[in-house]
């Protein structure tokens, strides 16, 4: 049967199917309404879970890697500052090897606070050893948590994974879904069989321990690549079994009338939906344009994404992140991919856009169309692309002047 | 595809009412999409939301830039300049919920497609009553996108059930009431094609600017001062001075610091600036404070 719900009610149905065992929990927009709809269903007795409220973030990730390396199945909740204030163990327990799912609903970072989404915050955490998953729509979130949970847990893999999610274009946004059964959801994930994972009293165990000297910690720090690596496969399987059992059938790079295009798009998250509604748009014109979006960002499924835009002739990178002083993160990763190849495209432009929410309008997928393929003709790739307009920078002019901030400069 | 913008203030039901089409329309067998959006200050601050409703999956997303009807919830608005009411909507019909009449709206904005009246009941004002705006406005919105009112019955027991059957009824009755009105007006939506014209986005590449300028700083006090924050109260706190004892314990909790004990040993209340949020009325120990609706924003500070 189909519902209606918002992103962040599809991240705590994800939860629930996933029947977890233990939430530690720090609220933070636009994360809170998942924190709130778990809280009121563990008081309302409708899940066993065991959710504690912690005093911070750190804490938080501290206490779901902690739980996790117990071997029970743990979920957790975060958005901006909140992931960033966890970083530090985030990059811990991915080492201690302790599998759970951290959804992440993106949200710009500070400075200047902000609350719509990008995602800077979530490719801050591209390297910490955590697995990502980004949604594009709010059916994606909670197939996306319980495919999670198969990753993580899987005994070749067995590290967190992130489920990402944009701030308010799917947090706050209420679409129809297909909520999976609780039948269903047990068979594709039964309750966790831990294995190696156990923590007992009569059996001391010291974890995540230190190491002095490289070599050592280059085993273990690489023992962690090739887990993520493992990704791949696992992926590719546990989304088989997933689309047998719903219909629904995922892959780790989601490409859209790419097949005959002469220029694709390439992005990542819920802003997808408005590059779909341009292809079919340019395609009306007779300009033959296609999408490619990555679902699975680590591990980076580099032979599926090669597969799917190899053969065209330009390629625009549409980054809603920005890394200072180079341009966008995914725009460097799609070139290392592509760098080698043989018969790759002539041309691979990046576009920043939709940093902090900005919209991204059907006339800008125009112009970036028009842009990639003359770069395409004529061998010659503009510099990294900002999305902002004439008419926003005088709008920006009148706000500073409002600030007092007009003229002033550092003339000392 | 129809696109439906809602503008409103926080607290007014302007979320609610984009719940309450979408959810209509999914029950009526289409595929909706409904949102909001809105900054980090919430009761009175402006905010927007919006529903989009097609035969069609949705990919479009985010606030709707050209919509096919505007759905205004305070006439206030259209003088905010921060708001963007009129974004997008030069050619679109607009129902605004108002006490005032067509010619009243008129001197406050100009339109050249029809603006539908909703009239505002006096169960729709306040704050322990704002589902009555929600469900007017949905109910209004519905009968001009020419859904029978029957979804919206059923979608009103299901979003609103929350709250207990006496509000459900007294949601419907208004929805009902406002359907009807604007459903005798004759005025039917139509979708403005999305397929207009191939615009240049006239980007720019930003110049470097000195952090001085560039850094997100604002320069003295007149901002503080000069933006009416006083808009944003739906409620009015009124002291009533024989009950105040000039405590003073108002002015402590006032989160905005808008409230002071003046000269004569009673608290005065800047109405220029204190957004309703009515934490002085609960923190009186002399109940002094009571509260009064803000039918309209014209005629104080």
């Amino acid at each position: 049967m189909r519902e209606l719900m918002t992103g962040n009610m599809a991240a705590a149905w994800g939860m629930r199917l996933a029947e977890v065992d233990y939430l530690p929990a720090f609220p933070i927009t636009p994360q809170t309404e998942i924190i709130e709809t778990v809280a009121r269903w563990v008081a309302d007795g409708e899940v066993k879970t065991r959710m504690v409220t912690m005093d911070s973030e750190h804490s938080m990730v501290t206490a779901a890697g902690s739980a996790a390396a117990t071997g029970i199945r743990v979920f957790t909740a975060t958005s901006s500052q909140g992931l960033l204030y966890g970083m530090e163990m985030l990059y811990a327990v991915a080492g201690w090897r302790a599998p759970f799912v951290l959804v992440n609903v993106s949200r710009a970072l500070s400075s200047p606070v902000t609350l719509e989404p990008d995602h800077n915050d979530v490719l801050a955490a591209r390297d910490s050893g955590f697995l990502q998953l980004h949604c594009a729509t709010c059916q994606e979130v909670v197939d996306g948590v319980l495919l999670a949970y198969r990753l993580a847990e899987d005994k070749h893999v067995r590290l967190p994974v992130i489920v990402n999610l944009d701030g308010y274009y799917l947090s706050f946004t209420r679409e129809p879904l297909v909520l999976p059964t609780l039948e269903m959801a047990r068979s594709f994930l039964p309750s966790f069989d831990s294995g190696t994972i156990r923590f007992r009293g009569h059996q001391p165990l010291s974890q995540g321990v230190a190491v002095l000297g490289g070599s050592q910690y280059s085993y273990f720090r690489y023992q962690c690549h090739l887990a993520a690596m493992n990704g791949l496969d696992v992926f590719a399987e546990v989304a088989a079994q997933f689309g047998e059992l719903t219909g629904r059938h995922y892959q780790a790079v989601n490409a859209y009338r790419h097949e005959d295009a002469e220029v694709i798009f390439v992005m990542m998250g819920s802003f997808s939906g408005k590059a779909r509604v341009a292809v079919d748009h340019l395609r009306k014109k007779g300009l033959k344009a296609g999408l490619v979006r990555l679902f699975l960002l680590r591990p980076f499924p580099e032979n599926d994404l090669v597969d799917s835009i190899c053969h065209c002739r330009g390629v625009a990178v549409i980054d809603q992140n920005i890394s200072m002083g180079k341009g966008g993160v995914l725009y460097g990763e799609i070139a290392s991919a592509l760098y080698n190849r043989k018969g790759k495209p002539e041309a691979l432009v990046n576009f920043i856009g939709g940093l902090g929410g900005r919209d991204i309008t059907s006339d800008e997928f125009f112009e970036m169309f028009k842009i990639t393929a003359q770069a395409a003709a004529d061998g010659r790739v503009p510099s990294p692309r900002l999305l902002y307009s004439r008419d926003e920078y005088g709008r920006m002019q009148g706000l500073r002047a409002m600030a007092g901030a007009e003229g002033k400069r550092d003339d000392r | 595809m129809l696109s439906i913008r809602f503008h409103g203030r926080g607290g007014q039901g302007m979320k609610t009412a984009s719940r309450l089409v979408g959810r209509s329309f999914f029950i009526a067998g289409h595929e909706v999409q409904d949102g909001q959006r809105y900054g980090a200050e919430r009761r009175g601050a402006p905010m927007t939301a919006y529903a989009r409703i097609s035969h069609e999956a949705i990919h479009h997303r985010g606030i709707v830039s050209h919509p096919d009807l505007l759905v205004v919830a305070d006439h206030t608005l259209f003088a905010q300049a921060a708001a963007g009411v009129m974004a997008g909507a030069s050619s679109c019909p607009i129902l605004v919920l108002t006490s005032l009449s067509l010619a009243e709206l008129a001197n406050i904005f100009s339109h050249d497609a029809p603006v539908v009246r909703v009239a505002e009941d006096d169960n729709s004002r306040g704050f322990s009553h704002g589902f009555g705006k929600s469900a007017a406005c949905a109910g209004a919105a519905l009968a001009l996108a020419d859904l029978p009112f029957d979804f919206l019955e059923s979608a009103i027991v299901l979003e609103l059930d929350a709250y207990g059957k006496s509000l459900v009824q007294a949601n419907i009755e208004i929805a009902a009431r406002a359907h009807g009105d604007a459903a005798a007006t004759g005025l039917k939506l139509r979708s403005i094609s999305l397929d207009r014209h191939w615009q240049d986005p006239d980007w720019i590449d930003l110049p470097f600017e000195e952090a001085g300028m560039s850094a997100p700083a604002i320069h003295g006090a007149e901002t503080s001062s000069v933006v009416k924050t006083g808009d944003w109260r739906i409620m009015r706190p009124l002291v009533q001075a024989e009950l105040c004892n000039g405590c003073g314990l108002c002015a402590v909790y006032c989160p905005d610091g808008v409230v002071e004990v003046g000269p004569g040993g009673v608290a005065v209340v800047d109405y220029f600036h204190c957004k309703g949020c009515l934490i002085c009325m609960v923190q009186c120990p002399c109940h002094a404070i009571i509260t009064q609706p803000e039918s309209g924003m014209d005629d104080h500070a």
